[in-house]
């Protein structure tokens, strides 16, 4: 019995990672995190936008890397049509140094990311239920607040840009500006853990 | 004086080239469908697939825990796979020297990573798709799966679940 009891504690504190799960057509959580240029950013300051992209990404990880031009180019394509980037990087820095809040200042300047680049020291992912790097949730503007419409990758092949055959997130992006559902709005991709204690 | 001669040179021979074979590291570069018909079937095997990549902090953390799975557990044989989602053309530069330095024991795939998202549910519905992950199969119906980062006592525990 007393064994039984160890091994569901044992399993209990091993799933306990993430709690929330966001899905589509949820209401998305606010936050109040810190920019990479030392100001604090909220979601709220986003109320005159039409949507939004929360991308959870870090430094280090070699898929989130592979994304980085991608990200910045969506960002440059969408952000005057009022649907910005909002990078953030969940990572303790205790665990992956190369993702602490100094080296996202080095990274956004070396790769030149023209969007927020936010530091999420507050477990923000866990209300998301994000789960790797990257992970995409796009948020449309409705009424007073914000919805997610969509949930998951960027595209469908992360080796190569040019080699991709479905924009996920493009594709979406379109839908929300016309008012519309993306067709899809559930994908999956292989991405690093987020690191947290 | 010569047949000596010849006999060591032979014995020689043979004793390199059989070092050489202990030496070797076969790394099988698969399809997903090719993966899952290894895994999926009614043999006594309970298979532990563990999903990681030489590149990925927590996945070779626990690569020594992996090692400890012992080649029998309640009475069954168990199959350990680590599937490596390494890049592709990292087989020769990667993969294998990782092997020979840890001393891995098990099999080791390379994974070629198929387009989109919809092999990820294949492999199990409840995968975000986040590594370090680990699938273990018992006669194709008994499915656990895990994402995270396992220890020993973790694995233990996930190999008793699935044999229920």
């Amino acid at each position: 019995m007393k064994k039984r009891i160890a091994l569901v504690a044992l399993l209990g504190i091993m799933l306990i990672p993430v709690t929330a799960q966001l899905k589509v057509g949820d209401v998305a959580p606010d936050f109040k995190l810190k920019n990479i240029d030392g100001t604090w950013i909220q979601l709220s300051d986003y109320n005159n936008q039409k949507g939004v992209v929360v991308i959870f990404t870090c430094n280090h990880c070699p898929y989130a890397k592979m994304y980085e031009s991608r990200i910045q180019a969506i960002h440059a394509r969408y952000q005057s049509q009022k649907v910005p980037v909002i990078a953030i990087n969940s990572n303790d820095s205790t665990i992956v140094e190369a993702d602490s809040y100094s080296n996202m200042i080095k990274n956004a300047k070396v790769k030149g990311f023209t969007f927020p680049y936010l530091l999420d020291d507050q477990q923000l992912f866990q209300k998301y239920g994000a789960t790797r790097t990257p992970h995409v949730f796009l948020l449309k503007k409705d009424k007073k607040q914000f919805v997610v419409s969509y949930i998951g990758a960027i595209d469908d092949y992360p080796q190569n840009a040019k080699e991709v055959k479905e924009t996920y997130l493009t594709d979406a992006i379109d839908a929300v500006l016309q008012g519309k559902e993306p067709k899809v709005t559930l994908t999956k991709s292989v991405g690093c853990s987020i690191k947290f204690k | 004086m010569k047949k000596i001669a010849v006999t060591s040179l032979l014995l020689c021979v043979v004793f390199s080239l059989s070092f050489g074979q202990v030496e070797k590291v076969e790394v099988e570069t698969l399809e997903v469908p090719q993966l899952l018909q290894k895994i999926n079937n009614q043999s006594d095997t309970l298979y532990v697939v563990n999903f990681w990549a030489t590149w990925c902090t927590p996945c070779v953390a626990e690569i020594p825990e992996f090692n400890k799975i012992p080649t029998q557990f309640n009475h069954r044989p168990v199959k350990v796979i680590l599937v490596s989602l390494d890049f592709q053309g990292q087989k020769e530069k990667r993969i294998i020297p990782f092997i020979k330095a840890n001393k891995i024991s098990h099999t080791v795939v390379h994974l070629i990573t198929p387009r989109g998202g919809d092999w990820i549910n294949a492999i199990d519905p409840s995968w975000s798709g986040a590594i370090p992950a680990t699938l273990l199969v018992y006669q194709q119906s008994k499915r656990t799966f895990f994402e995270g980062q396992l220890d020993y006592p973790g694995i233990v525990s996930l190999m008793e679940n699935t044999l229920k």
